[in-house]
């Protein structure tokens, strides 16, 4: 097993090798990636004082908050509720749909709003609805397999204990699903802070994500330490999210 | 002190499965009744009938005379062990067993003296025990806590749904122990599922043995025993000999039944057959050994001193007195 | 009311996901010049396609094994956390890592289908190691022991009887991956640049540069309809996988 446990090691380092060098060269005190120039913070200066990436930083935060409320919270109904394959099956495709299928279809519906009915939803609304439209199946399919650890006969013992149907819900079920209510959450949060195709489709020039805004520089090649500062901001909420993630799972064992 | 539970005509559907059919019972206030019977019998239907967990097709409950048909389970003053204990996961000994005393509003001083009174009572020492997570506990350990929390709200009528299949044959003796000193001590009427018989002589003071949704027959344990209904009531209800009733000239179709311990070895009883020893096995107690006769095998419980042994041709049989004919 | 409020959002997921494809389908049903795809490119993205989950599971499988048999829970971790970090990120942190690639040896990989595939097989390998994980962590130790004692090494028992019987996973792990590569769009235009062009960057222009919403609607689904077959697939080996 020992050359096995290397070879992960090997593997696991490898993963962390790219986005790793992005980090550090974020303090790097140089503008070329490959001079290391002594540890600086100037990066980080020249990115708090650039008034787009904040918005674009905000504007990611803000509608990735909502989505993940949002799907969230009508995702654990759904999973409690619509328990059957089919109905998980129904969501389960919406999860593996190509991105830029989904994203052409839903522009497809933005464009024909606009040109029918006159009401231009490109832009913030079009963005929270299209993340909504494919992090809600993304809840229902992740909080499935957790609803079981809500056993009929502990429902039943509320029941028998003197819990009325409200209140068992309040007392029993959702304690129990809590942390994979938390996990879900995470999931989606970080999934849509990050997700850039759907944006790309269904926003409107005045409304700039995060993601977007480093599209702007990674489609065309170009590297600069600022942008390193900005995708290494746009790291934090994934690796919070993880961290937090494998801690709120552990309480299933 | 308990409150007497009776059902009258109830049945139950699932779709178009009829699981209970026609059940009357009545069980006295303060009783232990067992409900015993092979798997997909209905008892299990049937106890949660009394729950009201499952809505009941036609028919009446009563429990302590007051018809709760149509009760909701948290109206109903009982109280229940569920086969996987259906323990609260997130939350400790202390708040799983609180649980029901929180719904009933009482002072947290209360609940805690009678958290601290259950726990006791099903001699797992509050200090110890009263702040851990429920997974941290042995299975031993889980049980008495499912018991605890059944017992705390003061039930008038325990159900217990199989709640020992799972453990240690003996966690599980001494728990049924236990079970049946409560009984007695707090006086609750007490309705128990099982499928094995040796758990039902040990808890129940009257046994209801079902199939196919209905009850074959109640009664205290030895009525069943000796007395049993039908061939099916013999066969399930302890080991037996049971041959055409024509194999002894007694007439008219049906069975004899012939408890093992009743086949005697030589000359001397009623009924006498010659056979062929085919297996002798020593059981503690007895000696268990198996002889073919007329095309039957009969089994008959001896003595440890016995001299027999595989091979052997001997003489045996047994009195009259000892034969229970049965119609089916 | 429980049941209510779970319908009500059942119904928003139909709506908000599937009604826009028919609003594809009123686009094509509108008609137009269809303008397909060359040749090349289909070859380009099906290949590219295939190598990335062929990679991606010789990557992936030594360690799933590792981990399905001895891993530890922080292994585990670290294996999976960067499904975290979005596709965008991965990319631009590889244009990084490229630029410093090509000043100190001097081997050019943006631009480069070689690059795009590095770039391919990094996003993927954790989704391949979950799906052989979940697989090898399946199979019961008994045939292994059975084999070992009958005589075979540990090696031997591991090629005739636990590679032979993590297969169902290993096809898995490719029909899913080959499927998530089909419609990659990101990996192609950012470490491609434009060059790699593959069906996910025609789908894109069509779009952005063409405004074409007859044959984007078309090709989408397509690929759609292909995604789902797969989808099928997968789900048709899993089941055979637990039986």
């Amino acid at each position: 097993m020992t050359p096995l446990r290397i070879y992960t090691w090997v593997l696991i380092v490898a993963l962390y090798v790219p986005i790793g060098l992005m980090v550090a060269l974020s303090f790097n005190n140089s503008k070329l990636p490959y001079v290391w120039g002594g540890f600086t913070l100037r990066w980080y200066e020249a990115l708090f004082g650039w008034g787009q990436a904040w918005q674009a930083l905000l504007n990611s935060a803000v509608i990735a908050l909502a989505v993940s409320f949002t799907a969230t919270l009508l995702g654990i109904f759904m999973a409690y509720v619509l328990r059957q394959d089919k109905y998980i099956a129904v969501s389960q495709v919406a999860v593996v749909m190509p991105e830029v299928s989904e994203a052409l279809a839903f522009a497809a519906v933005l464009w024909l709003v606009k040109t029918y009915a006159g009401i231009d939803l490109f832009g913030p609304v079009g963005v929270f609805l299209a993340h909504l439209a494919y992090t809600l199946p993304m809840a229902h399919v992740l909080l499935a397999p957790y609803v079981a650890y809500v056993s009929r006969s502990a429902v039943e013992a509320a029941r028998i204990l003197g819990a009325s149907e409200l209140r068992t819900m309040f007392s029993v079920v959702m304690p129990i699903l809590m942390p994979a209510f938390v996990a879900t959450f995470l999931i989606v949060f970080a999934n849509s802070f990050d997700t850039y195709i759907k944006t790309a489709f269904t926003t409107s020039p005045g409304f700039v994500t995060a993601p977007i805004l480093l599209w702007n520089y990674a489609a065309r090649g170009r590297g600069d330490p600022t942008i390193y500062a900005l995708a290494t901001f746009m790291l934090i909420p994934s690796l919070v999210a993880a961290a937090i993630y494998f801690r709120a799972v552990k309480r299933y064992g | 002190m308990g409150l007497s539970v009776e059902l009258k005509d109830v049945a139950v559907k699932y779709g178009d499965f009829l699981a209970l059919k026609n059940i009357n019972l009545h069980v006295e206030a303060g009783e232990g009744l067992v409900l015993l019977g092979p798997s997909g019998s209905g008892k299990s239907t049937l106890l949660r009938a009394v729950a009201g967990l499952t809505p009941v097709a036609s028919g009446r409950v009563y429990i302590g005379g007051n018809d709760v048909t149509y009760l909701p389970p948290d109206r109903r003053k009982i109280s229940m062990l569920f086969q996987d204990l259906a323990l609260f996961p997130h939350l400790n000994v202390f708040e799983n067993v609180a649980f029901g005393l929180r719904l009933r509003h009482l002072p947290d001083e209360e609940v805690r003296k009678r958290v601290v009174w259950a726990l006791e009572l099903v001699r797992l020492d509050p200090a110890q025990f009263m702040s851990r997570r429920v997974h941290q506990l042995s299975g031993g350990q889980q049980q008495r806590v499912a018991l605890a929390r059944a017992l705390v709200v003061e039930p008038e009528v325990l159900l217990l749904d199989e709640p020992f299949s799972h453990i240690d044959l003996d966690i599980k003796n001494r728990l049924l122990g236990e079970l049946k000193i409560l009984h007695n001590k707090l006086g609750f009427t007490l309705i128990y599922v099982t499928h094995d018989r040796f758990e039902a002589v040990e808890i129940g003071d009257k046994v209801a043995l079902m199939k196919a949704g209905e009850i074959v027959q109640v009664g205290k344990p030895v009525e069943l025993y000796k007395r049993p209904k039908n061939r099916f009531v013999a066969e399930f209800f302890g080991e037996a000999n049971i041959i055409p009733a024509s194999l002894l000239g007694a007439g008219r179709g049906g069975y004899a039944v012939v408890r093992p311990e009743d086949v005697v070895i030589g000359n001397n009883p009623t009924y006498k057959f010659r056979g062929q020893v085919i297996d002798v096995t020593f059981l503690w107690h007895y000696l268990k050994v198996e002889i073919q006769s007329n095309g039957h095998i009969f089994k008959a419980y001896l003595d440890l001193e016995t001299p027999i042994s595989v091979g052997d041709a001997v003489d045996f049989g047994f009195d009259a007195k000892d034969v229970y004919l049965v119609e089916e | 009311m429980i049941r209510r409020v779970a319908l009500v959002a059942f119904a928003s997921v139909v709506l908000l996901f599937y009604i826009p494809f028919l609003a594809l389908g009123y686009y094509v049903t509108g008609g137009g010049e269809l303008k397909m795809p060359s040749l090349s490119m289909v070859t380009t993205t099906f290949l590219l396609a295939a190598l990335t989950a062929v990679v991606s599971i010789a990557v992936a499988y030594p360690a799933a094994y590792y981990l399905a048999k001895r891993g530890s829970e922080l292994e585990f971790a670290l294996v999976t956390a960067p499904l975290w970090v979005g596709t965008l990120l991965k990319a631009y942190s590889l244009l990084v890592l490229f630029a410093i690639v090509k000043e100190r040896t001097g081997l050019a990989l943006w631009g480069t289908a070689a690059g795009v595939l590095l770039g391919m097989v990094y996003e993927y390998v954790p989704y391949a190691l979950l799906t052989l994980y979940a697989a090898i962590e399946k199979l019961s130790e008994s045939p292994v022991n059975a084999a070992r004692v009958l005589g075979a090494s540990r090696l031997q028992a591991f090629l005739r009887v636990e590679l032979p019987l993590s297969m169902p996973g290993v096809a898995a792990a490719f029909i899913l991956v080959f499927l998530f590569a089909m419609g990659e769009v990101i990996m192609p235009a950012v470490l491609g640049a434009w060059k790699v062009y593959t069906f996910g960057s025609y789908v894109w222009d069509l779009y952005f540069k063409a405004r074409d919403f007859f044959s984007g609607s078309v090709l989408s689904l397509i690929l759609a309809a292909l995604s789902l077959l797969a989808t099928y697939m997968v789900v048709r080996t899993i089941r055979s996988l637990s039986l």
